[in-house]
């Protein structure tokens, strides 16, 4: 077992810099994930931990040691491939033997190891078969335990889960889950399914443009986002951006004017918003903390008409127009009547609420939330 | 892991391109680069039959075989040899390979239906083109014999003809006997890659075209067609550059006979390099072949090539 | 009349046209398609068939007029004198270690370079990839007199060897000129086909390039190996310009080269001459008919991916 560590970690291919100086501490038994649109240059971060490529700048610490000029087989990782890799000419029992056999591993410990794994992932049955007479979900628990009979410092899973199918992957997800309980193995997974990221990770690495954007456990990074791309990457369906212009009114509150309506600003981001007075400011609020109002009129009750119904079974996913023009989402009690064409009241979550820079779009708010959090 | 292994493994790493490319790239440059070098240098010396001296011509070998220089009876200044004979074999690979490529095209549109016994088809369908050229060759020689030939017996012993016909003593028969047998041999090849070809074609599409209302013409022209455009110019580049330097066929069926009518490039180069024994001429009709075939490649990937999808 | 019905009914059920009855259309395209797929089969294998009876009649039975196309009294005669008055068992020896030589050069450099081309990027790896495939559409006739000057005097190893002229190495080298681009093409394109992520695992599972490639990659490539060891075979089998060119006796001449001699200035040996053929066809004709998806993936991967 080992922690991972990144220190200002450059890959450049000819001229595309695929990451771009990533630190990042990866603790012992934890399990991070990477996640972010493809080309983030979440699986060349991978690589380069796994030693498959090398680092044009930064420092990669697996344990203590550096290991930037050790090869992948020094480096004491085992890796899943989006496509399994599984050596398609060797049974299943010779593709989870192989590795140990390549470092010299005593023949007992070979045969124990691979017994416990294929007990583990319930592949006994398996073990003589080759990787073509299996289906994929099976392939998928082989690829694992061909990586668990290795008892490496860190397991690295590149998408493991993106060919199988809906049902299955929702399983082979609780299994992971399951496997790093009983494991607890460092596990460095990527993958580019927000659901997978927050369901597996207890630490998570979200990344756009060779850069991470932000760090931390799941339910931190979701509910406090450091900027829009991070606001609007995780969460499905995303985030409900909403432009506006920060004015006082005359009691002298703050309030986002934003065309045809104004909305109040909690007071506790006084603080933080007090400079953007006159500015451009953009309002985040995501679909599920907006519900209808049935009760009449109050303060901060935004009047919109229903576009589109769409349930979805946990709830049902409204896409409303404000009287702006803009069209929003919110997510609502499965059980709602309101139908298309029909006018409603929204009322958003004041908790819930976060301002963002339009320019730069780093959220206003994030301090003095996770404060917040803190303190509370 | 011992840190001295390791650094050996590491440098035997190092050297696995170098140890893997490194021979065949030497025996290419020997078997390819060096006599390409030297087909270039022999073509610019003649060699006195005699003596074997050899002389420094220049270009007076390209100009003796394609001008005929100071020679009478000129074609627009040419040899009239090279116009007859690049005649010849502008005639024979252009009838083979238009005739076999729409053969082999029909052919592969049949066997690329959903059919019982498919696999038995294209099995019978591949055979010829594994033939030893000469036997093949010698095999028609054989069918066309004015005498004993399977095609004067069938169609004397059918009624449909009373006196056998002499195929390899009249230009234009002998000319079609070619044809014919190098259509035989070769159409298999374009089977092959248009059926592969065929197998990129997205069943969707053909299902799409249907539903739209598409006839078969237009399915082949705008489902079809597009995808199989790659296998068609390789099929076509392919089939004609080996077509313009085949010499079997022709020198096992007619020598380029009677008289000079059947004389092709390939039968040409031959005669003058190995039987009439002048190599600086041979050399330098080996470099017009060369040159020529460079150029087909250009051409059909030019007018081919650049495709809108 | 009902059993004839009826054997035509097994038939029809048995090519799948009795099926979808309401499809009228559908049935009679297939009809129509087993129609010229069958006479397009029975035209080319008739010459086939032709001189196969050819060789199996009586020597003096060949010219009989009227032409019989049924072979009256089979015999193996014809085979067994190419034998005896001929030295048909060296051509063959012959053909057997020119091709068989050919094809394991090939195919060991072809696979080893294949598989560096498809996998490292290194200095020069286009142009040299690009220069394979450029020695691929040179015209072998255009080198004759380059390779019979080459072979009666050759460069570097001419000390030790002496004129190549009329030797079966001589063959093997000339072969190895168009067979070895084709087979670095094929084994390149296969390769692209295999996953990298199996090296990487190999390296992963602590191979080193040279053990990935032999314990991994290489148990993997059989099916490239063999579509590209048939085809330089065949290829080389088959090649009769060189052969012509290169060898002037049975210490070297191929099979292609002793069918060939058959045919005399005004005479030709015909019944000899097709037995001698059918011999030189034989490796053809079956790897055809055993081997032909081989045949089939390696033309496609050596040519379409062009």
């Amino acid at each position: 077992m080992a922690h991972v560590e990144l220190n200002d970690l450059v890959k450049e291919f000819d001229d595309v810099t695929a990451v771009d100086g990533i630190s990042l501490d990866i603790p012992d038994e934890s399990f991070t994930v990477f996640v972010g649109p493809s080309g983030c240059g979440k699986t060349t971060t991978l690589r380069l931990i796994a030693g498959l490529e090398r680092a044009t700048d930064g420092e990669i610490r697996i344990g203590d040691e550096v290991v930037n000029d050790r090869r992948a087989y020094e480096r004491d990782i085992a890796m899943v491939f989006q496509n399994y890799a599984l050596y398609p000419h060797k049974t299943v029992r010779e593709n989870m033997r192989f590795g140990l056999e390549q470092h010299d591993t005593p023949e007992d410990v070979i045969t124990e190891r691979v017994t416990e794994a294929a007990e583990l992932l319930q592949i006994q049955d398996l073990l003589e078969r080759k990787p073509s007479e299996l289906s994929g979900g099976q392939q998928q628990r082989v690829a694992l335990g061909r990586a668990i009979v290795r008892d490496p410092a860190v397991f690295l899973m590149d998408e493991p889960l993106s060919n199988l199918d809906a049902k299955l992957r929702v399983q082979m997800r609780a299994e992971l889950n399951k496997l790093h309980e009983e494991l607890s193995t460092t596990t460095v997974y990527v993958t580019h399914d927000q659901v997978e990221a927050m369901t597996l990770a207890d630490q998570i690495a979200v990344m756009d443009d060779g850069q991470i954007q932000q760090v931390g456990a799941p339910t931190h990074v979701y509910s406090n986002p450091r900027n829009m791309f991070v606001a609007g990457f995780l969460g499905s369906p995303s985030m409900n951006f909403i432009e506006g212009t920060l004015e006082r009114d005359s009691a002298g509150k703050l309030q986002l004017d934003i065309g045809t309506e104004t909305h109040d600003v909690p007071d506790e981001f006084d603080d933080e918003l007090e400079s953007y007075l006159g500015d451009e400011v953009v309002l985040g609020i995501r679909p599920e903390n907006i519900s209808l109002n049935q009760d009449g009129i109050a303060a901060n009750v935004h009047p919109a008409t229903v576009q589109v119904v769409e349930p979805q079974g946990e709830k049902t996913v409204l896409e409303v127009g404000l009287d702006t023009g803009q069209t929003i989402k919110a997510a609502v009690d499965p059980d709602t009547t309101v139908q298309m064409g029909d006018s409603v009241n929204l009322r958003f979550d004041r908790d819930s609420l976060q301002y963002f820079d339009p320019q730069t779009g780093e959220s206003l708010t994030y301090e003095s939330k996770s404060e917040q959090k803190l303190t509370a | 892991m011992s840190t001295e292994k390791q650094s050996l493994r590491r440098k035997l790493d190092r050297l696995f391109v170098p140890l893997t490319v490194g021979p065949t790239m030497l025996w290419i440059a020997g078997i390819i680069v060096y006599p390409t070098l030297k087909l270039l240098w022999s073509s610019v010396f003649w060699t006195n039959p005699i003596d074997g001296q050899k002389e420094f011509v220049g270009l007076r070998n390209f100009e003796r075989l394609i001008f005929a220089e100071g020679g009478s009876g000129t074609v627009f200044g040419l040899a009239p040899d090279f116009v007859s004979i690049t005649w010849h074999t502008f005639v024979y690979v252009g009838l083979s390979v238009s005739i076999s490529f729409a053969l082999g095209l029909g052919i592969a549109l049949l066997l690329d239906k959903d059919l019982k016994g498919r696999g038995w088809f294209r099995t019978a369908v591949i055979v010829p083109w594994i033939l030893p050229y000469v036997m093949s060759g010698l095999m028609w020689r054989w069918m066309f014999n004015s005498e004993y030939g399977a095609i004067n017996g069938i169609l004397t012993q059918s009624g449909l003809l009373s006196s056998k016909i002499a195929f390899f003593s009249d230009g234009t028969l002998a000319m079609m006997a070619l044809v014919i047998a190098d259509i035989w041999v070769f159409t298999p090849f374009i089977i092959i890659i248009l059926l592969a070809g065929l197998q990129n074609v997205p069943e969707q599409l053909y299902d799409a075209a249907e539903v739209d209302g598409a006839g078969k013409v237009s399915r082949f022209v705008n489902v079809t067609y597009p995808f199989l455009k790659p296998s068609i110019l390789v099929a076509l580049t392919i089939r004609i550059i080996f077509d313009i330097r085949a010499l079997d066929l022709v020198w096992v069926m007619t020598q380029g006979g009677p008289g000079k009518s059947t004389e092709v490039w390939a039968s040409w180069l031959y005669r003058t390099a190995q039987v009439f024994n002048r190599p600086g001429e041979g050399a330098a009709l080996g470099v017009v072949l060369l040159a020529v075939t460079f150029l087909i490649v250009a051409v059909l990937y030019r007018v081919f090539g650049e495709s809108p999808y | 009349m009902s059993t004839k019905q009826s054997t035509l009914g097994q038939l029809i059920a048995a090519l799948g046209l009795d099926t979808e009855n309401e499809w009228s259309h559908v049935v009679r395209e297939r009809l129509v398609a087993y129609a010229l797929l069958g006479l397009y089969v029975f035209v080319i294998w008739f010459p086939i068939y032709f001189i196969f009876i050819t060789s199996i009649k009586p020597t003096s039975a060949v010219l009989d007029i009227p032409i019989s196309f049924l072979p009256t009294q089979p015999t193996v005669s014809n085979y067994v004198e190419i034998f005896q008055n001929r030295p048909f068992e060296l051509y063959t020896l012959n053909s057997l270690i020119v091709a068989s030589t050919t094809t394991v050069i090939c195919v060991t450099l072809g696979t080893v370079t294949g598989y560096s081309f498809s996998r490292y990027d290194f200095v020069g790896n286009k142009t040299l990839l690009l220069s394979i495939v450029g020695a691929r559409m040179i015209p072998p006739i255009a080198l004759i007199v380059p390779f019979f000057s080459i072979m009666s005097n050759p460069p570097l190893i001419g000390g030790l060897t002496g004129s190549l002229y009329d030797t079966r190495i001589a063959l093997i080298l000339t072969y190895t000129f168009f067979n070895l681009p084709f087979a670095v093409w094929i084994m390149k394109n296969y390769f692209d086909g295999v996953p990298e992520s199996l090296d990487e695992q190999a390296r992963i599972d602590g191979c080193s390039r040279w053990e990935g490639f032999v314990k991994i990659i290489l148990p993997m490539a059989k099916p490239g190996i063999a579509a590209t060891a048939i085809l330089a075979f065949i290829f080389s089998w088959n090649e009769f310009v060189f052969a012509l060119v290169l060898t002037s006796s049975e210490q070297a001449q191929t099979l292609p080269i002793a069918v060939s001699l058959f045919v005399a200035d005004d005479f030709v040996d015909w019944a000899h001459l097709a037995a001698g053929g059918m011999i030189a066809a034989l490796p053809g004709i079956l790897f055809g008919l055993f081997f032909q998806q081989y045949i089939v993936s390696g033309l496609t991967q050596g040519a379409v991916k062009e």
